[in-house]
């Protein structure tokens, strides 16, 4: 009967083969780890999106559709909440009030805080007497040295103009961590947009 | 009965695996990775603000008496059908309408990018509605005149902000772009002349944006609405420490 081959491997060869496998392993484990994050942050910015898209329509919608023959900006600041309040009177009568609550809680970013309270944002948007509320998404949070949540996601700067009287320009700036600055709702609009009904086929013709 | 074949694996054959797993993986990650940037230029394409901010672009045009002073034969005109292209302008929207003050105020409160204070020489491209195909009105492709580069091997030069609107040599256009420059104050008074001369020496359409309007439909079938004209803004967003551009296109007319 034919003997089996018993000769087994070399310490050398388990040697060689453990490192090779460590180091494939080591190199995806980053490479695979790198997509993770990429993917937690894709997540981030489709909710980020989704809630940016959906109140820019809702205030487009009403610019656009029904017009606005005034508007009105306030900001109020109470202990540590600023409140940036928008009213706009529209061509139909109707009115809509935007209102920005932004309050922060005491961190390294914003050391005059409230050491009490967490961290508060709220956009609300429609008509006076019926606000509705459209609270920014959470995207994770960390919390103070008072035991106050600080979130990751923030309203870290509103800046709100009504220019030469005919345009109304509102900025709300999002921050995250990760994304920086750069998402944030841009709504602008023309006041008192009377559409002239000219037709700029008649104005422009520069076919042949 | 037949026996197996006990000897187990050795070196050579962890080898070639090893150098198997690795192309395939390096080949994955070649072709995969370029993906995500691919997919991370396209959010700045016909974002929701921008959509909304061409909108009202598209409105101040269709509203204002637009374009009344822009023959065939003008220099806008000429542009326009040779190129493929001609730069929207508040100076254009005729001083009798109302639109014409809020025009300026509104392109700069949009972030249109190198727009002057009076809303000139911003990058807002009216081209015909068609730009991708050969229009049957032999106006030029827009598509083509922005995908044109420089390369001497095929002997072609990108589109120069000085040959814009104009149809004299290279030295009078530049001269006759300089002076434009100058008169929109673009920039401080002491560095205009220099920077003006550089400016005009740009390209008309940047490497994101021929991306940009390569991926666009060609719009070959006419539009819903009657619209004749199209317009391809780009916008440089710097509002809260930001610094990146962002392009939108919708129909006009």
């Amino acid at each position: 009967m034919k003997h089996l081959n018993n000769k087994g491997i070399t310490t050398i060869e388990v040697i060689i083969c453990f490192i090779l496998v460590v180091t494939i392993s080591s190199s995806m484990f980053s490479t695979v780890a790198a997509f993770n994050e990429k993917r937690i942050l894709e997540q981030y910015k489709e909710e980020i999106y989704t809630y940016k898209n959906l109140l820019t329509r809702e205030i487009q919608d009403d610019f656009i559709k029904v017009g606005i023959t005034e508007a009105h900006y306030d900001i109020k600041v109470t202990g540590n909440q600023t409140t940036h309040t928008v009213d706009c009177i529209m061509k139909d009568g109707t009115n809509r009030r935007l209102v920005i609550k932004q309050a922060f809680a005491y961190s390294d970013f914003h050391p005059s805080g409230s050491r009490t309270t967490d961290d508060n944002f709220m956009i609300s948007y429609g008509t006076q007497e019926d606000l509705i509320d459209y609270p920014i998404p959470e995207l994770g949070y960390t919390t103070n040295e008072y035991g106050k949540k600080v979130q990751d996601f923030s309203i870290n700067n509103v800046l709100i103009k009504i220019e030469n009287d005919n345009i109304l320009r509102i900025y709300i700036g999002f921050y995250h961590p990760e994304l920086t600055t750069r998402f944030g709702i841009q709504v602008i609009c023309p006041i008192n947009y009377v559409s002239s009904g000219r037709d700029v086929s008649s104005s422009l013709n520069l076919y042949g | 009965m037949k026996k197996f074949n006990n000897k187990g694996f050795v070196l050579a054959e962890t080898l070639v695996v090893t150098v198997f797993l690795m192309t395939i993986f390096s080949m994955i990650y070649y072709y995969f990775y370029p993906l995500i940037g691919e997919y991370e230029k396209r959010e700045v394409y016909d974002d929701v603000d921008d959509k909304y901010s061409a909108y009202w672009i598209k409105r101040i045009i269709e509203d204002s008496g637009y374009g009344s002073s822009i023959a065939r034969t003008s220099v806008k005109g000429k542009n326009f059908t040779q190129y493929g292209y001609l730069r929207f302008e508040c100076k254009d929207v005729p001083n009798t309408d109302e639109k014409a003050q809020m025009c300026k105020t509104l392109v700069n409160a949009l972030q249109v990018a190198n727009c002057s204070s009076d809303g000139n020489m911003c990058d807002i491209f009216l081209t015909p509605y068609r730009i991708g195909d050969n229009d049957p009105t032999k106006l030029k492709n827009f598509k083509d005149t922005v995908a044109i580069q420089d390369s001497k091997k095929k002997g072609t030069k990108a589109l120069r902000r000085f040959r814009e609107e104009c149809t004299g040599t290279d030295a009078a256009c530049t001269n006759a772009f300089v002076a434009k420059c100058k008169a929109a104050h673009i920039y401080d008074q002491k560095k205009e002349d220099e920077k003006c001369k550089e400016l005009a020496n740009e390209k008309v359409f940047s490497s994101a944006f021929q991306e940009y309007v390569a991926l666009l439909p060609d719009y070959r079938n006419a539009s819903a609405n009657n619209a004749k004209y199209r317009i391809v803004i780009r916008f440089k967003h710097t509002v809260d420490n930001n610094n990146f551009y962002s392009y939108a296109t919708i129909e006009v007319g």
